[in-house]
């Protein structure tokens, strides 16, 4: 697979302010790349300098083999989907869409046919000649996106495409997006601060914080074997414990859990982590090797799942327990209660301290 | 107990509305009622007759000096928008679109709206300064040597009249139009560039259309203004800048004629609330499709 995009150490300051800091990346064709990370981190920033409304302060950038830094966005073969989807209020839906194909010296009558397909490929074939103000949030997103799509480009940029839309409405739109970029076979490279979004429909995910690149990886490595503390936290829950590692023991919380041997390097205090649904809760009478003794403090109830909160040695830690009898929240522990927590040792992850690495 | 409540209400709100009331009724209504019966009385010089009869409406669309003045106010009056328009609007969208500081933008904006506040009299009287004989534009062109002596061509015509009435009331075209330009929205422009346009065609497609509300609305206000203007003729105007307003004027002055002058002042008024509901509906129109 080749490289359609590849960002070589961009920066981009305004004045004092530094919003992105020396990124290099890669997206290969086909590819469904997602940069993730809180308020403010630089994700649109970057988004827009491969769209071209932003020159970048330092690095290049090229597309498709061209080195298109310094080309403004009517001459990349790009298109982006912007937040509040940007439609063109004083023209229909079909004018919209069939906006971009003008420019390649369309035909009057193929740029209503191609308009009209794009619409067809978003479920909306028959408001052609509806306003925008007349759609939904929904219906305008998927405008939005026929509008962007038509033109065929190379790469697709989303920013935070699906943040304006309620919770239900979102979750089918992820599902949509999912299906139409696998039908369009399109390289993708959306924005979101939404963790769950991002793991659901990317094919890698790239976590910034500070307008740096803290990792880049498949959303299983991302989620199994976050780099650091940050993106462990910012992925997912994470139980978060300093320890050290002796052989196949791990000294940690005031006990010894079992893990693999050569987790970490020997006698260093190291941050180590595990995932809620990662351990078990036993009852206090099996005690075993590298099992902990634990006190229930907090159950919260999901319906099909729960959240136990213990805790050990004066620590709290998170376990999810899935409900799958037909009564709910039964089996469930008390608070209050003794029990011994196991932890699968090979799902115990070591994060690099932002201060040791 | 609440029909009583609601008739207090009541009374309060005419107690409070008809101060207002009573004043646009005997201030707005009552003198157009009197110019509406003057209209139909006869001339008979130097007094007005109380009558019923068209013979002055009958004049002025028969008589074709009448139809010669309106016919040059409302040239003038188009050549002021256009002009105005012309320089209102590259103003308007350098303030918008390319001046990055709000500071600065302020205070070119009001440097056009400022002069709203200085006396129209005075605004006017500039011009005379500047163009007459004795005015500015002559000495610079005498001092740089392009002329020998003062010459008075630039003062007492029409261009000069189009000049004055466009400076005094270009503020009418920027303002609304600056207000259109500043509520499109910048990713508007952005996603025309990123479906493959250029500067020009997103002007054309993009910015234009979305500012034309407030392009009518400048245009509108900027003509009926100038249409209605009797000042800037007798100032910067020569003997053939004769406006409506004039020769209304002059009705009800030294050619006592009343009821000629009421049912003149009529046919504008007529004139210029047809303009303005055209406007108006054009732009509802405008609305409609954006909204
Ligand atoms: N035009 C600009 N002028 C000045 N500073 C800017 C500009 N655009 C972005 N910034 C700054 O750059 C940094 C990154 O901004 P950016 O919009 O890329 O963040 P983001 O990750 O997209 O955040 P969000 O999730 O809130 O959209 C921020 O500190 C922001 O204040
Ligand atoms: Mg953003």
């Amino acid at each position: 697979m080749t490289d359609i995009v590849t960002l070589n150490n961009i920066s981009k300051h305004f004045g004092p302010v530094i919003g992105v800091d020396n990124v290099s990346l890669s997206v290969r064709s086909g590819e469904f790349v997602t940069l993730l990370g809180p308020s403010g981190c630089g994700k649109s920033t970057l988004l827009r300098m491969i769209g071209g409304f932003e020159e970048p302060t330092q690095g290049s950038v090229v597309i498709n083999g061209d080195d298109v830094t310094h080309l403004p966005p009517n001459k990349r073969p790009v298109n982006i989907v912007f937040q509040d989807y940007a439609l063109f209020p004083h023209m229909s839906v079909g004018k919209n869409v069939g906006y971009g194909l003008r420019v390649g010296g369309v035909r009057r009558t193929e740029v209503a046919d191609r308009a009209r397909a794009a619409l067809e490929l978003v479920g909306l074939g028959d408001r052609f000649d509806a306003k925008p103000h007349q759609l939904s949030g929904g219906q305008r997103q998927r405008v939005a996106l026929a509008r962007a799509i038509v033109r065929r480009p190379k790469v697709l940029l989303l920013d935070e495409p699906l943040s304006a839309l309620d919770a239900n409405l979102r979750e089918a739109m992820q599902v949509e997006l999912k299906r139409l970029q696998r039908k369009v076979g399109l390289t993708f490279i959306m924005v979101t601060h939404d963790q769950t979004e991002a793991l659901a429909l990317s094919d890698r995910v790239v976590v910034m914080c500070d307008g740096r690149v803290v990792q880049d990886g498949t959303p299983d490595t991302l989620y199994d074997r976050p780099s650091s503390t940050y993106v462990a936290g910012f992925i997912g829950t994470t139980n978060l414990f300093q320890g050290q590692v002796h052989g196949d023991t791990l000294h940690a919380l005031g006990q010894k859990l079992v893990v693999p041997e050569g987790l970490a390097p020997e006698g260093r205090t190291l941050t180590f982590g595990f995932r809620p649904e990662k351990a078990e809760i036993l009852t206090a009478a099996v005690a075993g090797n590298g099992t902990l003794p634990a006190t229930v403090t907090d159950i919260l109830y999901h319906g099909n799942s729960a959240r136990i909160v213990v805790e050990v040695s004066g620590s709290p830690l998170s376990i999810d327990r899935t409900i799958s009898d037909a009564r709910h929240a039964s089996g469930l522990p008390d608070i209050g209660d003794q029990v011994q927590i196991a932890i699968q040792p090979d799902r115990i992850m070591v994060l690099a301290d932002e201060a040791a690495a | 107990m609440t029909l009583a409540l609601s008739k207090r209400n009541r009374l309060r709100q005419f107690l409070v509305l008809s101060p207002p009331l009573l004043w646009t009724v005997l201030f707005m209504f009552a003198p157009y009622t009197i110019l509406v019966v003057y209209s139909f009385w006869r001339a008979q010089f130097p007094l007005a007759v109380p009558d019923f009869q068209f013979g002055n409406y009958i004049e002025i669309f028969t008589d074709p000096q009448y139809a010669r003045v309106l016919l040059r106010t409302a040239k003038i009056a188009g050549l002021v928008s256009l002009l105005a328009l012309l320089l209102a609007f590259p103003y308007a969208y350098f303030l918008a679109f390319k001046v990055r500081k709000p500071g600065l933008r302020l205070t070119l904006y009001m440097a056009v709206v400022a002069p709203l506040w200085v006396s129209y009299l005075l605004r006017a009287y500039t011009w005379k300064t500047i163009l007459g004989t004795e005015g500015l534009l002559n000495s610079f062109l005498m001092s740089t040597g392009i002329l020998s002596e003062p010459s008075s061509v630039f003062l007492y015509n029409q261009t000069a009249m189009v000049v004055t009435l466009t400076y005094v009331f270009i503020p009418f075209m920027v303002m609304p139009i600056y207000a259109a330009l500043e509520k499109i929205p910048p990713n508007l422009i952005e996603a025309s560039g990123d479906l493959g346009e250029g500067a020009i065609a997103t002007f054309a497609r993009i910015t234009v259309p979305l500012a034309m509300p407030g392009i009518v609305a400048g245009f509108t206000m900027t003509f009926c203004l100038s249409f209605g203007d009797f000042i800037s003729p007798i100032l910067v105007g020569g003997p053939d800048g004769l406006m409506i307003a004039n020769v209304i004027a002059a009705q009800f002055g030294a050619a006592l004629n009343w009821p000629l002058g009421s049912a003149l002042a009529l046919v504008m008024l007529v004139i210029v609330l047809g303009i303005i509901t055209a406007s108006d509906r054009f732009e509802r129109l405008g609305q409609a499709r954006l909204s």
